[in-house]
């Protein structure tokens, strides 16, 4: 550290401030949030870069859907990202761009060329290759969670007649 | 209403947008970190109570029925609001969409609050960030639909960004305008030594080092109106969106 007189001060604060770079099923997921400031950028690219070569993730899906503004300098950042994974052997894909962030990027010209692209984190997995087995529907997943509701809660599986939703 | 039956009435306006199951979690879990009970919810913390159940709410109603759980929620409170504002004047906070017979503060709704012009000072990133945080809101502000506010807040990043990097700093001002056509005018100046190839810039051969040299002619295409004046004292780009 460059400051010796805080040398704890700075530290909490970078950390707090790192992106978190989660490992699953030999990919890596990158959900970024909020506001990204450039050195936090320039941080990612390292430390993804980094957890890649460790972990030898073989693809990587890069979440925006928390960012609420991109703009051509993280295009560039998250361009640059994906060109060097790739040289490493890595795919990546961007997935969870919200329709006005989409409609201004196209609006400006910037194509995100050779990142690949999906709606959500769902379908950016099974582009890298995660396939969900014993799927379950959404009324049996419902009913799952209503069940759990009612077990945290000590209520008993129905005493009372069921609300027509 | 005696504590106790609060809650009651509390969940019989919840059941009418969720099972009762999930009526009893949400209730649960929004008094349990305001560190109240069933019992123990009165009058007097009925308004915080319906405050906390705005978020909690969230994921179990669908957004089209949000403002309608809310409103009915906010007229469990009113009545009791009233009997009690000397003691609690906080109850009856104005909210965007007041409940039905309640006087609207606001004289013209419509119209939406002034907005007027300002100027932010941008010397570093964090006064980038917060010169298009606000850009955003402005352009919310004015009424203005999430696509424009989009152009608009990108744009001051792409403004802010060259003046941090090329110029030293820099200034934005954001002004309203009502009259002739409601827009948001943005305003990027700084003292620099200003933009040595502007007509390559705009045409979109410039590649720069570190980004992708779509910049500013990003902010062009942007711009439902747009202008640069540059020279080796500074830059000046004009940038309208029509809302």
């Amino acid at each position: 550290m460059s400051q010796p007189d805080f040398p704890g001060a700075s530290r909490p604060d970078r950390e707090t401030s790192r992106i978190p770079i989660i490992p699953l099923w030999g990919n890596l997921i990158v959900p970024l949030q909020g506001d990204i400031t450039d050195a936090q950028a320039a941080q990612l690219c390292s430390d993804v870069l980094r957890d890649i070569q460790r972990i030898g993730a073989r693809g990587m899906v890069v979440d925006i859907s928390g960012l609420w503004l991109v703009d051509s300098h993280l295009c560039a950042v998250l361009a640059r990202l994906a060109a060097s994974a790739r040289l490493m052997g890595t795919r990546t894909v961007l997935c969870g761009m919200g329709a006005d962030v989409a409609l201004t990027l196209q609006s400006m010209g910037i194509q995100l060329e050779g990142v690949e692209t999906a709606l959500g984190l769902e379908e950016g997995l099974a582009l890298l290759g995660v396939q969900v087995v014993g799927g379950r529907s959404t009324s049996s997943e419902r009913e799952a969670s209503l069940a759990l509701a009612d077990e945290m809660l000590g209520l008993s599986p129905s005493p009372l007649p069921k609300p027509t939703a | 209403m005696s504590r106790g039956s609060m809650c009651t009435e509390l969940l019989r306006v919840l059941q009418q947008f969720m099972s009762e199951t999930a009526a009893r979690l949400v209730l649960r879990g929004t008094l349990e970190p305001l560190r109240l009970s069933l019992e123990s919810v009165g009058s007097a913390e009925l308004p915080r109570v319906i405050e906390a159940l705005e978020p909690a709410t969230r994921h179990f109603v669908d957004p089209a029925r949000r403002p309608q759980l809310a409103a009915q929620l906010r007229t469990l409170a009113t009545p009791a609001a009233s009997a009690m504002s000397a003691q609690y004047p906080a109850a009856a906070k104005p909210s965007p969409t007041p409940p039905q017979g309640t006087p609207v503060v606001a004289p013209a709704a419509s119209a939406g609050p002034e907005v007027r012009a300002t100027t932010y000072l941008v010397r570093t990133e964090s006064d980038a960030s917060h010169a298009r945080l606000a850009a955003r809101m402005m352009c919310e502000t004015l009424g203005g639909r999430g696509y424009e506010c989009q152009k608009v807040a990108t744009a001051v990043s792409e403004l802010a960004r060259n003046q941090i990097a090329y110029a030293g700093g820099g200034t934005i001002q954001l002004a309203p305008e009502q009259t002739p056509r409601r827009l948001l005018r943005v305003r990027a100046e700084d003292q620099g030594r200003g933009i040595p190839d502007l007509e390559r810039v705009l045409s979109g051969t410039y590649r720069s080092k570190t980004g992708m040299g779509l910049g500013l002619l990003g902010v062009k295409r942007l711009a439902d109106r747009f202008d640069v004046r540059t020279g080796p004292s500074g830059t000046q780009v004009d940038f309208e969106v029509w809302l």
